[in-house]
């Protein structure tokens, strides 16, 4: 899963990214509304995380910018409580809002099901056969038994199970898996793939030659 | 609520009512008793003259036939009656009246006479006087009441015994009666017309206070755009209207004032508060490098520190609007203060590359040299982050007449003129973005803004967006 965060505030860019990559999202940050709205039009994000009040321009604008091409999932941030931005905010096209100070178990479960809605998912589990994934535990057991894996791993299969039955070409792993500031050109994906088959089962993860990744349905 | 009007108007209404109550009683007794006694007086003066007549009547009598008669003089003195007198020899008094004077006393006429000699059976009476008359006793006054309704007036003299005269009072009673059941009835309408009536004054005179303690329980329950009718507002209800008026309206401004200050200042806290929180949460969840934890605690000092400074300005703000701020009452010189405040904000000039231009003539101002000190530093503080490297940042001093003036002015970007009537505003920023970073609260212009006024002087703020602004501060 793979996210923007566009905030201006230094200390809370900084931490909020520690604490979402640490999550196993890969997150990319933006310290103004313009470059926000430049990354969040030329990436296709899992989820925005935006900040209303941004220098240049502001996180209302970005947002009516931003749903003129795209629907990605947008969290709101904002310092201001009164109920006319909540629903600004929420008119504007975000699809939630969380009001500083927030506690960040709130913000990363709330984040969760913007983009369980965003891959129209509703519950939280999601059944593949003899695997079961738990997206708001992040935690995937193969026939009852919890199975460990790593950030990267985990955020591997997620992202094929909540777009099972469709083929992910390798270009939009990365862009899913991966940050900015990561490589591209590793073998890091295939060495992931290969884990979670060890893992999981070899029939788990289908390969299409030349194409991308699938779950079957 | 309804309760102390309530209360009043009764009150007011009971003693009206009484008030009114004992002015009409006394008005009635006083109108019956004199009715009374007219009544009496006009009937004791008929029965006088009754009596002279019978009297008069009975001395006239030996000369019926004498072609002198002397009726029409009835105060005449009795001529002396003739003594000794022989028994049964010379003539006794008449008793045989002329007809004229018997149609005076008849059943219409109602009045009554007796004549007595010395026996106790009369002599004489007319045909209507009542069966028992009793002979009035010597010594007895002249004028008698008996029998309820009678009123009798007699006379002790010759040439009889004793004359009485009377009639029966009960037409006069009846009368007197009618009369005062008039009175009584017409006091009773009256006091019931003006009760009514009133009562309604009454109300109509208190239905303002009833206004008044509405709107003020409705503000009272939050809803401070209420304001009371002020109808007449040359009564005095209509005066205490509008005076109440005025503090509903001061009272919202200021509610409204300190709810967006609230607001605001609520606001500027959160974003530290979450840096806070957010830091000590992400780095809790799990074990750390010691360099991390030291990333940490920097960071959340960072915050802390802004916090404190925001906390700062308020109070400071809070007391200055207060009056509480103790401020110095001593001359100083503005010229070597503000030197003071230009070397403190020199270093930040250089590593921003900014030029530093000072024309400081020697002038005296009183007041508290520290705080006009911060209200300087701030506006240098703040040229300086509004200035492009290689721009210029001029501070003058001088004297006009009595005044100080002071003026910062700077070459940056200018202020644009939506925002320059809101630059001394409580958290107001013209860029309408966190710049914390910058050190900045947004109440740096509120906090010297109000240190001037609190000196009794003015300050303003000129711009030509793109050229540079300026700030003038005028001390007397």
């Amino acid at each position: 899963m793979r996210l923007l965060i566009v905030e201006d505030e230094p200390d809370l860019l900084k931490s909020l990214a520690r604490a979402l990559r640490e999550e196993g999202y890969a997150v990319d940050t933006a310290e103004d509304g313009e470059d926000g709205l430049y990354k969040a039009t030329s990436t296709d994000y899992d989820a925005i995380v935006l900040d209303g009040m941004l220098p240049i321009m502001d996180g209302w604008e970005l947002l009516k910018e931003l749903r003129k091409t795209r629907q990605t999932p947008v969290l709101m941030l904002t310092a201001r409580d009164r109920s006319a931005d909540r629903v600004r905010g929420l008119d504007t096209g975000a699809d939630d809002y969380v009001v500083k100070p927030f506690d960040l178990a709130e913000l990363l479960a709330r984040l969760r099901a913007i983009i369980r809605r965003g891959s129209k998912q509703s519950s939280a589990k999601i059944l593949l056969g003899k695997v079961e994934v738990d997206t708001a535990l992040r935690i995937i057991s193969l026939s009852g038994e919890v199975i460990t894996l790593t950030a990267r791993e985990y955020s591997l299969v997620e992202y094929l199970a909540l777009h099972r039955g469709e083929l992910i070409t390798r270009t939009a792993l990365y862009e899913h898996l991966f940050d900015e500031n990561e490589s591209s050109l590793s073998n890091l994906l295939d060495v992931h793939v290969s884990n979670v088959r060890k893992k999981l089962g070899h029939d788990f993860i289908t390969t299409r030659r030349g194409h991308g990744y699938a779950i079957e349905a | 609520m309804k309760i102390f009007p309530q209360s009043l108007r009764w009150r007011l209404q009971i003693w009206y009512g009484l008030l009114l109550l004992m002015v009409l009683c006394a008005f009635g007794f006083t109108a019956h008793h004199l009715e009374k006694v007219e009544r009496l007086r006009n009937v004791d003066n008929d029965l006088q003259q009754h009596l002279a007549m019978v009297v008069n009547e009975l001395r006239a009598s030996p000369q019926r036939n004498d072609p002198r008669p002397d009726t029409g003089s009835p105060n005449r003195p009795p001529p002396p009656p003739p003594r000794p007198q022989e028994p049964g020899g010379p003539p006794g008094p008449n008793t045989k009246f002329d007809p004229k004077v018997d149609a005076m006393f008849t059943k219409a006429s109602q009045y009554y006479y007796v004549v007595w000699m010395r026996d106790k059976e009369p002599i004489a009476r007319s045909a209507n006087a009542p069966r028992e008359v009793p002979k009035p006793e010597r010594n007895a006054v002249a004028t008698r009441e008996r029998g309820g309704h009678l009123r009798e007036k007699f006379l002790l003299a010759a040439p009889v015994d004793c004359v009485l005269v009377g009639r029966s009072m009960e037409e006069e009673e009846s009368a007197l009666f009618f009369n005062a059941t008039l009175l009584m009835a017409v006091g009773c309408g009256l006091f019931v017309i003006s009760l009514v009536g009133g009562g309604w004054l009454i109300a109509q005179a208190i239905k303002p206070i009833e206004n008044i303690t509405a709107t003020a329980a409705r503000i009272a329950d939050g809803e401070l755009s209420q304001r009371i009718e002020e109808g007449n507002t040359k009564s005095e209800l209509g005066q205490l209207s509008i005076a109440l008026n005025q503090t509903f309206a001061r009272l919202e401004d200021a509610f409204a004032q300190q709810q967006r200050f609230t607001a605001d200042a609520a606001h500027e806290l959160r974003t530290p508060l979450t840096v806070l929180l957010l830091q000590v949460q992400t780095t809790l969840a799990r074990e750390r490098s010691v360099e991390d934890y030291r990333d940490t605690l920097q960071s959340c000092e960072r915050a802390a520190e802004r916090m404190k400074k925001l906390l700062e300005s308020l109070l400071q703000l809070a007391r200055l609007d207060a009056r509480e701020e103790p401020l110095q009452q001593k001359s100083f010189d503005a010229a070597k203060t503000a030197g003071e405040c230009l070397e403190l904000v020199r270093p930040l000039a250089q590593e921003k590359g900014i030029v530093l231009n000072s024309e400081l003539s020697p002038t005296t101002v009183n007041g508290d040299a520290d705080r006009i000190a911060q209200v300087i530093t701030n506006l240098l503080t703040n040229a300086l982050q509004h200035t492009p490297k290689d721009g210029l940042v001029t501070l003058r001093v001088n004297r006009e007449g009595e005044t100080t003036i002071i003026e910062v002015s700077d070459s940056g970007q200018g202020i644009s003129w939506k925002d320059l009537p809101h630059i001394f505003d409580r958290f107001y920023r013209a860029d309408k973005a966190r710049t914390s970073t910058a050190g900045r609260t947004g109440l740096g212009l509120s906090i010297a803004k109000a240190i001037v006024e609190a000196h009794g002087g003015t300050i303003k703020a000129k711009s030509d967006l793109g050229h540079g602004s300026s700030f003038l501060i005028r001390l007397n």
